[in-house]
């Protein structure tokens, strides 16, 4: 038999299989390429594909038991960094299982090194067959150089990446907008009291579209915001749904309206319980004066 | 008792000696498995050193091991051709097809203790591969 110069192993792969997509894929890949080698230099020409990846999870998998156990052993040392004994340790407790033989283990513990050391004059170096791009080691900026602004952060804990902080959070890429932006001036339903400010909102421009929640059936909903002139200097806010007006008010200030309310259709009582959430009602009622209904 | 423990000793000097002489040359062979997917496979496990060294006698230790599984699944094979062989013209023939098959694997890895097992076939439903007249149609 002719001695063969080394040639490409029929284990090269021909990218029938797509490229790996995710960074567990990606090692896999490396690590069967690296397996191929080894299997090429003791002797093989060819492989069926399901023993080379049986064979890589098997590498990968011995390579993640060293780890486990020498990180462990380590641990029960009052250690995170493992050493040289843990490592040696590791590789001991792991021979002395996958290997028959009793006698080639001293009672030293060195023998396994003495063995890796055979190992390594008598075979020749096989080094890797393709380069494999380096990542890219940044410094990680960290929160140390902060403005006041953060300083709940901790100073130890990495910065956000830039696109976080300066893009607006309010606005996103299909229009959508926060239902508080939206709201001419920006000012939203202003839950607190402000009877001074009772202006006139004119949110007819609100139909145009600039408030438009999709809801997940496809149903639009508009809102229309008015406010009708206090009597009594309350502010009333209403929300008109389509077709049909809800009202709810906000006004925490009951006297006024109270004592207007017999005549107002529009102006309902509000309770003190009911401050965080107003009532709701229907237009249908509205008719029907100082009956309240309560949802 | 003494005699012994200068033996042990000794012994000590000797096996540190050639720890550290096998340390340094780890460093002049590079193993075939690169040192970025061993520090991968490390880091996932936990297990933390800055040391290049240990790493790299973590990849020689893997790779000894598969050399190991595949040496024996290559005595396996080439057993195999072995028995089947009958004349010189099939020699030459089979002697360049040395193919790693799942069988030879799973013999190699069943002896360090690795049990794998590989499904022959796929069948769609389980009526594939009986009898046509015992199939219910």
């Amino acid at each position: 038999m002719k001695a063969k110069p080394p040639s490409k192993p029929k284990t090269h792969l021909h990218l029938n299989q797509e490229e790996p997509q995710k960074p567990s894929e990606f090692s896999f890949a490396i690590a069967r390429i690296a397996v191929s080698q080894i299997c090429q230099s003791v002797g093989y020409k060819a492989t069926q594909l399901s023993a080379l990846n049986a064979l890589t999870v098997v590498a990968t998998k011995y390579l993640e038991a060293i780890a486990k156990s020498a990180s462990s052993l380590a641990n029960t040392s009052n250690r995170t960094q493992s050493n040289l004994l843990d490592l040696t340790l590791a590789l001991h407790h792991l021979v002395t299982l996958h290997t028959s033989t009793l006698f080639s283990i001293s009672s030293s513990g060195g023998g396994i090194i003495r063995d890796l050391a055979d190992f390594v004059s008598f075979h020749d170096e096989i080094p890797f067959a393709k380069p494999i791009p380096r990542p890219q080691i940044t410094s990680i900026p960290s929160w140390a150089t902060s403005s006041s602004s953060f300083s709940h952060v901790p100073k130890w804990l990495p910065r956000f990446p830039d696109g976080v902080i300066s893009c607006s959070v309010n606005e996103r890429k299909c229009g959508e907008r926060l239902w508080e932006d939206s709201v001419l001036g920006g000012g939203g339903i202003e839950t607190e009291c402000s009877t001074s400010s009772s202006n006139v909102i004119e949110q007819e421009k609100l139909k145009e579209g600039k408030l438009e929640l999709d809801l997940e059936r496809t149903e639009k909903v508009r809102f229309r915001i008015t406010t009708t002139r206090g009597r009594g200097g309350g502010g009333l806010r209403m929300v008109c749904r389509e077709e049909k007006r809800v009202c709810w008010n906000h006004h925490y200030n009951n006297k006024n309206i109270t004592n207007n309310s017999i005549n107002d259709d529009d102006v309902l009582d509000d309770d003190d319980d009911d401050q965080s959430n107003g009532i709701f009602d229907d237009e249908g009622l509205k008719k029907s004066g100082s009956k309240r209904k309560r949802r | 008792m003494n005699h012994n423990k200068q033996q042990s000793s000794d012994l000590g000097h000797d096996d540190d000696a050639a720890l550290s002489d096998f340390l340094a040359s780890l460093m002049d062979y590079t193993p075939t498995i690169p040192d970025e997917l061993v520090e991968h496979f490390l880091a996932k496990s936990g297990f933390q050193s800055p040391d290049l060294r240990l790493t790299r006698l973590v990849a020689v230790a893997t790779q000894k091991f598969i050399a190991e599984v595949a040496s024996d699944a290559l005595q396996q094979c080439k057993a195999r051709q072995a028995t089947v062989v009958r004349d010189k013209r099939d020699k030459q023939q089979k002697d360049k097809r040395l193919v790693l098959t799942m069988e030879d694997l799973s013999r190699a890895l069943h002896e360090h203790g690795v049990n794998v097992k590989h499904q022959e076939y796929f069948a769609d439903s389980p009526s594939i591969g009986m009898d046509p007249a015992s199939r219910d149609e």
